[in-house]
């Protein structure tokens, strides 16, 4: 009894850590942009998510402008998903803000497969200093 | 007492010869009138002179008016009463239908500019407006389990 015990015992040993790490993984780094136009960007919220493939969100880190820099509100949640709501504001004065094409956060992802992962990106608010409402777009694409 | 009659007034009284002729000859000439256009109307004039007689017509009695017009007035009260009212959530400050980032930027700049702010602001409930509430509010807003989807 004992033999088929220790028999049974090696077996699960050997089927749960005997596993290969799994193939073709890979980690991405996504760029998250917001073009604002020529009216300073004081806030931004925007959902992220990934259409295609098995994917992990594992980290999220803020963007290129100063007042941006800080890594966006999230639900911590969204971590080892494959969507995230990410919103940010300042209330630094006009000058300091920024307009244009501007890097708000990067999220970075691990994939499974060779499969390209495509991207759905849509921008649920943005405003100005007054915190009025204007029009912008929102790009992202995958760091080299 | 009387007008004087002229003298010569009686022979006005004959008209001219060419008139009479014509008159005459007026009435000789008849007009035909179809009898359907003729039956059409007198329907028409008997519709116009008696219009109550109109085999077709219905009529609510008075003492039915009354509480009918009662009886819409409640199921219109009724009706508004149980449609939902727009209402908004605590953390809706720009009362926009929908808590985001942009509700949070709102109290973040209330607190900025200083001065007093009103108790609702109080968003986590520990009794003070601060950058809590700000943060509190930007959790809702990027919550996953709510979603903002529109």
């Amino acid at each position: 009894m004992k033999g088929w015990l220790a028999i049974l015992f090696c077996a699960l040993t050997i089927s749960v850590f005997g596993q290969q790490p799994a193939a073709n993984v890979h980690f991405r780094a996504i760029d998250i942009y917001v073009d604002s136009g020529k009216i300073p960007l004081a806030a931004y919220q925007l959902e992220f998510s990934v259409t295609n493939v098995p994917t992990q969100i594992v980290g999220i880190e803020g963007g290129s402008a100063k007042v941006f820099h800080e890594p966006p509100f999230y639900d911590p949640k969204a971590m080892q998903g494959e969507r995230v709501i990410i919103a940010a504001f300042s209330t630094e004065a006009p000058e300091q803000l920024p307009s244009g094409k501007t890097r708000v956060a990067t999220i970075h992802i691990m994939t499974t497969g060779d499969v390209r992962p495509k991207f759905e990106l849509k921008l649920r608010a943005a405003a100005d200093t007054t915190g009025k409402r204007i029009s912008a777009t929102a790009v992202c694409g995958e760091k080299p | 007492m009387h007008d004087p009659v002229p003298p010569d007034s009686e022979q006005n009284l004959e008209a001219p010869a060419k008139l009479a002729a014509a008159l005459k000859a007026s009435a000789r000439r008849k007009v035909f009138v179809p009898p359907t256009i003729d039956e059409a109307i007198l329907k028409a004039a008997r519709a116009q002179l008696h219009p109550q007689s109109r085999p077709n017509a219905f009529h609510w009695p008075r003492w039915v008016l009354w509480p009918a017009l009662v009886g819409a007035c409640v199921a219109v009260a009724l009706i508004a009463h149980m449609l939902p009212s727009r209402q908004f959530v605590r953390e809706d400050l720009n009362r926009d239908g929908k808590v985001d980032i942009l509700d949070s930027f709102s109290l973040a700049r209330e607190l900025k500019h200083g001065g007093s702010l009103p108790a609702f602001l109080d968003v986590n409930g520990d009794g003070v407006v601060d950058e809590r509430d700000v943060n509190a509010i930007a959790s809702q807003a990027v919550a996953l389990e709510k979603d903002n989807r529109p």
